[in-house]
């Protein structure tokens, strides 16, 4: 659909990045937080007894000084703590050395991973489900423009002022990402790129892109405020519709059926379509 | 009378106990229905503030209370014969154009914004059509009617966004139209299309114009009169040719006078006892200079009385002659050795937008060069690709003979290229000035005492050292503008690029920047300027590189570009008044020499010292 719709391949690109890996954690987190018992038992695995153990042990000195080892050698934290948790869990799971238990205290409930059968189609129609709504969710965006969008929101008979501040917030949105591809370039200019940057120096620089670009929406927010004043805009001033909305056509009212038709479905007497396979 | 402003002071708000400085003071102005009546000043002056009164926006969108209100705004204002009150902007009996084309642009059709105004007064659709249709037709857009409801505003110039601005006011039918610096932010091509249709504005529809400019040369071609304001007092009104020979006071106010204007009050010549305002006007006001340079006594017309100041006691002086190539040849020796080469250049956007075709470039050590064309032509693109930002898609780039091809080389460059970008708003990622500075230092991981220093020189050559302390947010935008550059000179680049640094400047801005430019370019840094500014390309670049649609149209001296009038059409540019004077002039005359500045208009037409 984003191949042959036009869409740039940057947006495209973008678009990917962001479902596949939601999609994919969704997914996962369905099949680790919902056990659900199957004809066939793929994976049974015990992760948390239900209680937290306090007290000392080997893996912690590994972890420690894996940590802070790293941290002498380079002054860096994020990579040591991660290679140090890996490595612990792995020694703490392969090597059974004695431990100084201080304290059991109950916490949560135990946590097993199943996987079964069931519990696998459960979670794949699960991700198909929000695939689908995200896919129509794209869809719409790219296959709407702004003004039919808004259209849409006039026929709902929403109130003057929401439909007139997200128009004004679509405009807006167009100036935004112009003001931020430039200010990343200044960024650029000043030499954010020239020596390796850490993770947590990545997130410092893309918050620092908040400065300038809040001074330049809240100039131009003012500019804008003037604008809609010379045009005598009020709040509560009722607009003419003016090729905003379009009189339904049967092919609405026949989407409009099948949209109440699949919440019949969804929240109706047959609330779990699976169990009827 | 269309406008009356009578006793207008106005200050803002402020959530202190302490007041904030009066911003209009005093303000007495009647404005004839019909009328262009223009105003200028430096920035800062209160210009954007009055026609914000005129609109009614102040001091009612302030939301004073009745108590607080005689301590903000004081006086009367009238349009079209009813005060301006809270519900004048939903009258449109006004309407006001801003100076960004961007922001006026509010809905994301261009029919929908043709009809915005009509949609709010509650107009039906056909009525809306109607109007919308003639009022594009008004400012010259008729071709783009068919398509309307599917233009987007990024698919429209700047200056066709702001003759589409023009367009949804006409269609409201104000009586009063008002333009804030409606021009700035244009390219050449753009700002004329702007000035056409105010020109057909008047002419068709008789409507009052109260008209914001910079440009000496539009306010003197189109106004009925002008007002001068400084720090909130109106210090003039007068038509055009009396407002121009007001020397003194335009100087003190720093107000932009134009090339011909300038030449007039450094050497007397005059047009009808008052400096020439077009090029007609020059023709006979410096016709000594032909008749001198063609071997014939001086005959001075009566006309041609030299020029009497006005003012209190300024003296004639000459002005700071910056040192150009113009067309007695280059006067500083460049060295040849090229710092940056470029060859069949092509750059892609992602859109599939081929920006540039097989362009190529040489920059020279220790030159400026200027880097001009319509917006869209490729200036800016080439000077990211220079600058690391984009890599290019076909073609060999070179900066100190290192491939920008490479991406660690790209990664470097920052420390050997500047790039001051047009908006300094875009560049300011800190909340104190020496910060700012010392955002790119350690970047580059220079070390903290070296970075001091770096810090202290920048700023000392930005003369900013006193603002050290302060936010850059509430500097003022030339300030700001300087501070970009002192955070790029940090680095310690030997090329700058500097993208149009006198756009939407007034004129002590502009000779503030240009100022700082020549010291860098003094002291041995290359500087590339991106510009629309014929005035600045004449006075201060050795070369020029022509761009148009992608490709390189023209590569030469500024006398060269400003005497070749195929290249001009082709590329949208017009050479400065004093350039086109002596083209003109020299159809006449041949063998006249060729005069680039009022510099050298000033040299040539002194009396020769030796006879």
């Amino acid at each position: 659909m984003l191949a042959f719709s036009g869409v740039s391949p940057g947006v495209a690109r973008l678009y990917f990045l962001l479902t596949l890996p939601a999609l994919l954690a969704l997914f996962i987190t369905w099949i680790v937080f919902n056990p659900v018992p199957g004809k066939v038992t793929l994976l049974q695995l015990p992760i948390y007894a239900g209680q937290l153990v306090i007290g000392l042990a080997p893996w912690q000195a590994i972890l420690l000084v894996i940590v802070v080892g790293y941290f002498l050698w380079t002054r860096r934290l994020f990579l040591g703590i991660v290679v140090g948790i890996a490595i612990a869990f792995v020694f703490a799971q392969s090597v059974h050395l004695p431990e100084l238990r201080i304290a059991q205290v109950a916490f949560f409930h135990p946590l097993a991973l199943l996987v079964s059968d069931q519990g696998l189609l459960v979670a794949v129609t699960k991700t198909i489900g929000y695939a689908g709504m995200i896919i129509v969710s794209i869809a719409l965006v790219m296959t709407a423009r702004d003004v039919e969008l808004i259209g849409a929101l006039r026929q709902l008979h929403c109130p003057q002022a929401v439909i007139f501040f997200l128009s004004t917030v679509f405009r807006s949105l167009d100036l935004a990402l112009s003001d931020y591809e430039t200010i990343r370039q200044a960024q650029i200019t000043r030499a954010i790129a020239t020596r390796p940057r850490s993770f947590i120096r990545r997130l410092r620089d893309l918050a620092s892109t908040a400065v300038p670009l809040v001074a330049i929406m809240i100039r131009r927010s003012a500019e804008i405020g003037d604008a809609l004043l010379a045009r005598g805009y009020t709040l509560g001033r009722p607009m003419a519709d003016f090729y905003e909305s379009s009189p339904w056509r049967l092919i609405d009212w026949g989407v409009a059926v099948l949209c109440l038709l699949l919440l019949y479905f969804a929240l109706g007497p047959h609330p779990a379509v699976t169990t009827l396979l | 009378m269309s406008l009356v402003i009578d006793g207008l002071w106005w200050r803002y708000p402020t959530f202190s106990e302490k007041s904030s400085p009066w911003v209009l003071r005093g303000i007495d102005l009647e404005i004839e229905p019909g009328e262009c009546f223009g105003i200028t000043g430096p920035s800062g002056a209160g210009k954007t503030t009055l026609c914000r009164a005129m609109l009614g926006a102040i001091p009612y969108s302030s939301r004073l209370t009745p108590e607080q209100l005689p301590q903000h705004f004081r006086g009367t204002i009238t349009a079209a014969g009813e005060p301006v009150t809270a519900r004048t902007p939903a009258t449109n009996r006004v309407g006001m154009v801003l100076q960004d084309p961007e922001n006026q642009f509010l809905r994301m059709s261009l029919l929908h914004e043709l009809g915005l105004g009509l949609q709010i007064q509650g107009l039906p659709t056909e009525e809306i059509l109607q109007r919308a249709y003639a009022s594009l037709c008004s400012v010259g857009l008729e071709q783009l009617w068919h398509g309307a409801a599917y233009l987007h505003p990024a698919d429209l110039s700047g200056g066709e966004k702001q003759r589409v601005a023009i367009a949804s006011f006409l269609a409201m039918r104000p009586q009063v139209l008002l333009l804030d610096e409606p021009t700035s932010d244009l390219d050449p091509p753009g700002k004329r299309e702007v000035i056409e249709t105010i020109a057909r504005l008047r002419k068709d529809y008789q409507m009052t114009v109260v008209l914001v400019e910079q440009d000496p040369d539009i306010l003197s071609a189109f106004c009925d009169r002008i007002a001068l304001l400084n720090e909130g007092h109106i210090e003039l009104v007068a038509p055009p040719h009396d407002f121009y020979a007001e020397r003194a006071l335009l100087e003190r106010c720093g107000a932009s006078v134009g090339e011909l204007t300038s030449i007039s009050w450094l050497t007397g010549y005059t047009y009808h006892a008052r400096p020439p305002l077009t090029l007609e006007e020059g023709e006979i006001a410096f016709a000594g200079f032909v008749h001198t340079q063609a071997g014939q006594p001086e005959e001075r017309s009566l006309h041609d009385a030299p020029f009497t100041d006005t003012g209190k006691g300024s003296s004639v002086a000459r002005p700071d002659i910056a040192v150009s190539a113009g067309a007695s040849g280059s006067r500083d020796t460049v060295k040849q050795e090229p710092i940056v080469t470029a060859a069949d250049t092509w750059y892609n956007y992602e859109d599939g937008t081929v920006a540039l075709q097989g362009v190529d470039l040489t920059l020279h050590r220790g030159e400026i060069l200027a880097l001009l064309g319509p917006n869209g032509s490729g200036k800016s693109t080439l000077a990211k690709i220079l600058a690391g930002i984009y890599r290019p898609t076909r073609g060999r780039v070179l900066v100190q003979g290192q491939d920008l091809a490479s991406r660690k080389v790209r990664a470097r460059l920052p420390a050997s290229v500047g790039y001051v970008f047009q908006n300094p708003d875009h560049q300011l990622f800190r909340r104190k000035v020496s910060d700012e500075v010392e955002y790119g230092l350690i970047n580059l991981g220079i070390e903290p005492a070296q970075r001091r220093k770096a810090v202290n020189a920048a700023l000392e050559v930005a003369g900013l050292t006193q603002y050290a302390n302060e936010d850059p947010l509430f500097l003022g935008k030339g300030q700001r503008q300087r501070l970009a550059v002192a955070a790029v000179l940090a680095m310690g680049p030997e090329i700058v690029i500097v993208d149009e640094p006198t756009t939407g400047q007034d004129y002590n801005m502009v000779k503030g920047i240009m100022s700082l430019l020549r010291d860098l370019h003094r002291q041995g840094k290359t500087i590339l300027v991106i510009t629309h500014d014929m005035s600045l390309v004449a006075e201060h670049c050795q070369r020029v590189v022509t761009f148009r649609d992608g490709k390189r149209v023209f590569t030469g001296t500024p006398a060269e570009l400003f005497q070749d009038e195929v290249t001009l059409n082709r590329a949208g540019l017009r050479p400065p008044p004093a350039a086109a004077l002596s083209v003109r002039l020299r159809a006449k005359h041949p063998d006249l020499p060729f005069l680039l500045t009022v510099g050298q208009w000033v040299e040539a037409l002194e009396p020769k010292k030796d006879e």
